[in-house]
């Protein structure tokens, strides 16, 4: 089984290197908000403007859609 | 380049789209070939171009990396930049990526016809292709991550995350796998041999699935899934839960393709805990997308794209359920080398990747073409019956004809002798193959249908380049204004 002694090193430092991102992640403060990101994605309107239901879509990048 | 800088580049993302159904159809008519073969051996009449063993690794290479990789590609360029609120780090990197990969899916549909092949599964292509693959996917990685970090919000969108993480080990996989020492231009020898080789291979294989197939797709779940729904996701700390948990044991699954074979033992055991393992951050995402709906399920009532993509991750649900049963040893003792595991494959590749890869198309493509939706929203309706009808026949039929080859292998007389010749089970199979044959023949002509929708949707509307808000709208205010927020809230 030498090839344990490829896998076993590289899945070690893969986890390192997945370690150290995630260190970075928190310290970066990439999780000291979880709730509002996934509400962000929402607000940014990326439907075609002019092409909505009514007039006032027109200024569609202008606008937020309802809120859930 | 000027005149770009305050639209987002969504020509790359037209391109891969367009090229997702394209490479779908070519794909899996070829899936539908092979599976009428095993019926008509004599079907291609004797041309070996034709003969099984050339196109069955066209039909596995087409649908993964020229329809799924096509469908990641256009979805991660349009998740990255529409998150980060900037445009690509460079437009000839991704012109790059685009014609790159074409040039690859091209040469891998003339080698392996041609025979030319390293043998390893989901690896076939030879030393050549494999260095072009790399380049290729060197400037991916650039574009990509250069465009987060050039992101004009605080915070990455965990379908980044996921993204992210197909890419970089995607990389690693293909380095470490496709190690080859090259003969003639056109066949090279693996550089592991024997029983490494195997499991070089399977680690490869099944963490292919897994960053491929499933965290790829798992970016395009969670930012599809909640735009389509116009809900947010049912828990965005989940999801990041979700993330780190899946990456982290992920890596040493491969082993369970290797159950009872020269692979020691304690290794194949060592697959299976871990592919048990993965039952739980699995089902955790499963559980997150499907409970966006909750309290507005009547969106799925009369929503076909939202159909596809919920669908799609009850799939997901069940095979990575089925995925790590079978990776027990006992299981897997009847299950192996049977109709069963080509089943559980595609309730994986049709149910959830396909899924939720046309699901994402017919949400991008009208927006792409400067479209509100598609040509025929019951068009989508229609796609959605014949495919789900296709892939339960499928999955259903091989079921069956899994578990009974299973049993007819290992049926022993009292006298020790076996009960059934091989090609018995192969007799008793065809009535379970028609079935499979119908299923898939479905599931392609349910592609035909997406393919003129599209078309009529391209042919209405024009190339469409979206601009980029020039204030940071609310959902991009920096972090520290929201943090203060919820912060004042929280205490």
């Amino acid at each position: 089984m030498e090839s344990i002694w490829i896998l076993v090193p590289l899945s070690l430092l893969i986890a390192a290197g997945i370690g150290a991102i995630f260190w970075w992640a928190v310290s970066d403060g990439q999780m000291d908000d979880l709730d509002s990101p996934s509400r962000r994605i929402l607000i940014d309107d990326d439907a075609v403007p002019g092409r909505g239901c009514d007039a006032s879509s027109q200024h569609a990048e202008t606008n937020n859609p309802s809120a859930p | 380049m000027q005149s770009n800088a305050n639209t987002y580049n969504y020509k790359v993302v037209r391109q891969f789209a367009i090229m997702t159904v394209v490479w779908g159809i070519v794909g899996m008519l070829v899936g539908v070939i092979i599976a009428a073969q095993l019926i008509w051996p004599d079907l291609t009449v004797g041309i070996e171009w034709l003969s099984y063993g050339r196109l069955r690794p066209l039909h596995t290479n087409a649908v993964i990396f020229a329809f799924g990789g096509c469908a990641l590609f256009a979805t991660s360029y349009y998740v990255v930049q529409r998150t980060c609120q900037t445009r690509l780090l460079s437009d000839k990197m991704a012109a790059i990526h685009f014609w790159g990969w074409q040039l690859v899916i091209l040469l891998a549909a003339v080698t392996l016809p041609l025979g030319i092949t390293s043998g390893k599964e989901y690896a076939e292509l030879e030393w050549p292709i494999d260095i072009l693959i790399t380049i290729v996917w060197v400037a991916y990685a650039i574009n990509f991550f250069g465009t987060i970090m050039m992101r004009r919000t605080q915070h990455i969108y965990v379908a980044n995350w996921f993204y992210g993480a197909f890419i970089l080990t995607v990389a690693i996989l293909h380095l470490v796998n496709s190690a080859a020492i090259p003969v003639t231009m056109w066949k090279s020898y693996s550089a592991y041999a024997g029983v490494q080789d195997a499991m070089i291979q399977w680690w490869y294989g099944h963490n292919a699935v897994g960053f491929f197939l499933t965290a790829g797709f798992l970016g395009i779940m969670y930012y599809f899934v909640p735009k389509q729904a116009e809900r947010p996701i049912y828990s965005y700390r989940l999801s990041v839960v979700h993330f780190w948990a899946l990456i982290f044991t992920y890596m040493w699954a491969g082993p369970h393709h290797l159950h009872y074979t020269a692979l020691p033992d304690w290794a194949q055991s060592l697959g299976m805990v871990f592919s048990l393992i993965l039952l739980a951050p699995s089902w955790g995402g499963m559980i997150n997308g499907i409970m966006t709906l909750s309290g507005a399920w009547h969106k799925l009532r009369d929503d076909p794209i939202l159909k596809f993509l919920i669908v799609s991750l009850s799939f997901y649900g069940m095979s990575t359920f089925e995925g790590p049963m079978l990776s027990i040893k006992t299981v897997n003792g009847l299950a192996h080398y049977t109709d069963w595991i080509i089943g559980h494959v595609h309730s994986g590749a049709l149910g959830w990747v396909a899924f939720i890869s046309i699901g994402s198309m017919y949400y991008l493509i009208p927006k792409l073409f400067g479209q509100k939706e598609m040509y025929s929203v019951k068009l989508i309706s229609l796609h959605f019956w014949i495919a789900t009808l296709g892939v339960v026949l499928y999955i259903a039929a091989l079921w069956v004809s899994g578990v009974m080859q299973g049993l007819m292998w290992r049926a022993v007389n009292s006298d020790g002798t076996l009960t059934y010749t091989f090609v018995e089970s192969v007799k008793a199979s065809y009535p379970y193959w028609m079935i499979r044959l119908l299923g898939g023949t479905l599931f392609f002509s349910g592609m035909l249908i997406m393919a003129y929708n599209v078309f009529k949707t391209v042919a209405a509307g024009n190339a469409y380049d979206a601009p980029i808000p020039e204030e940071m709208s609310p959902g991009s205010l920096p972090m520290p204004a929201f943090a203060a927020q919820t912060a004042a809230q929280g205490n």
